[in-house]
């Protein structure tokens, strides 16, 4: 398989079809990225075509000092944290309205019977805990169990210290149980 | 190692051989007299099994073909030159596929032919006419419109019954005002024009009604030109 860099000195040199091998190869992981980062198909597939938007227009600033799609993973967590804030400052206005839904949230999860071993009521159950996290936390468990990155990827995609991804993983992995453990325990 | 140390170790101990030497020895040893951190520990394991088994979330079909055709939309847009982006932006709208060299050649050519049309204005252009600007057939229909409105008797007749006291007087008026070189200007000033002038002398009128007409004109474009 060639590797992605020879890719990357084609695109440099304005091959546009070599990008677009890229993005064949790596736009499933940054879907999925996206996808657990905000939870909602049409934000993930924007996102996802503005990582590689993004990408496109600065491949002439990766340094070929990490893996092309370690690059391209900060690029699209930038992205998602943009879709984030932008959510955020939209959703200020029904600030009320979405603590109300919460806390009902809240009530119903309690009440949701143990046998949520249905997969896609699991996972609907797991995104809806990792929604809740910090999004910092957010990162480091998407990067590390859901796109199965190694510690070294995670701290050069964040551009952070092994300790702190480290400390950031063991935080939000606490943080989880504790929304969790009553499904499982 | 204390149970606060030890839970502060249970995500790198799951998580690979994150912890090594004494730092290793002395947690596991924690771990294995310890209830209450084997118990959170069992729920780590839990939780991370559960985040590992989440099925990774499919993208839709159609879009590595939206990302692949906006990648080439950009590429072709960086190929156009700037001075072409409002043509191409025009093509975009109306959805016609051109080669980015060619869309280059057609501005060229639109700017050649526009600054080639502003210099001819600019520089080349003869300087405006008596008329001021106006053009041959403009004038003519000024003029007809004088001509066609100047005579009618409505308006004299009405005139003349408000300003006319005696039918002799007027006589005299009209006929002296006929007369007189600067007719148009008389006939408008005094306000005096009595029908019968019109109606006994129709010849002595129809000769004079051109000779009025271009007064008018003449008085008109003069005000005109006064005023520019």
């Amino acid at each position: 398989m060639i590797p992605d860099d020879v890719y990357v000195h084609k695109t440099v040199n304005g091959d546009v079809e070599a990008f677009n091998e890229l993005v064949n190869r790596h736009h499933a992981k940054i879907y999925g990225l996206a996808y657990r980062m905000l939870s909602n198909s049409e934000d993930a597939e924007d996102a996802t075509q503005e990582t590689f938007l993004e990408a496109y227009k600065s491949i002439k600033s990766f340094r070929f000092q990490s893996q092309f799609g370690t690059w391209l993973y900060s690029i699209g967590l930038n992205t998602c944290n943009q879709y984030i804030r932008k959510a955020k400052s939209r959703n200020r206005v029904l600030e009320a309205y979405t603590e109300e839904t919460a806390s009902r949230g809240m009530v119903e999860e309690r009440n949701v019977p143990e046998r949520v071993a249905i997969k896609t009521e699991q996972s609907q159950v797991v995104q809806a805990a990792i929604d809740r996290l910090p999004p910092k936390q957010r990162e480091v468990i998407t990067l590390y169990y859901m796109q199965h990155l190694k510690y070294k990827e995670i701290a050069e995609v964040l551009n952070i210290s092994l300790g702190t991804v480290a400390s950031r993983l063991n935080k939000a992995t606490q943080n989880l149980k504790t929304k969790l453990e009553k499904y499982y325990l | 190692m204390n149970c606060e140390q030890t839970r502060e170790n249970l995500v790198l101990h799951r998580q690979g051989n994150m912890l090594t030497g004494t730092k290793r020895r002395n947690f596991l040893q924690h771990l294995r007299g310890c209830k209450a951190c084997q118990m959170e520990y069992e729920g780590l394991w839990h939780t991370a099994s559960l985040l590992g088994s989440l099925e990774a979330p499919i993208p839709p079909p159609d879009l590595l073909g939206k990302i692949q055709n906006q990648i080439r939309e950009v590429h072709k847009q960086s190929k156009t030159a700037f001075f072409a982006n409002p043509i191409s932006w025009l093509l975009q709208k109306f959805k016609i596929e051109l080669s980015p060299q060619f869309v280059n050649s057609i501005a060229l050519l639109c700017y050649l032919t526009t600054s080639i049309f502003l210099v001819k204005i600019a520089f080349f252009t003869e300087a405006p006419t008596e008329n001021f600007g106006l053009t041959a057939t403009a004038f003519e229909a000024t003029r007809a419109k004088y001509a066609r409105v100047s005579p009618s008797p409505w308006g004299t007749l009405k005139y003349q019954y408000t300003k006319i006291d005696s039918p002799m007087l007027s006589n005299v008026l009209s006929e002296k005002s006929i007369s007189m070189p600067n007719q148009f200007v008389d006939i408008e000033t005094s306000g005096i024009w009595y029908p019968h002038a019109i109606n006994t002398n129709t010849k002595t009128i129809d000769a004079h009604i051109p000779n009025i007409t271009n007064q008018k004109l003449a008085l008109f474009w003069s005000d005109i030109k006064t005023d520019l």
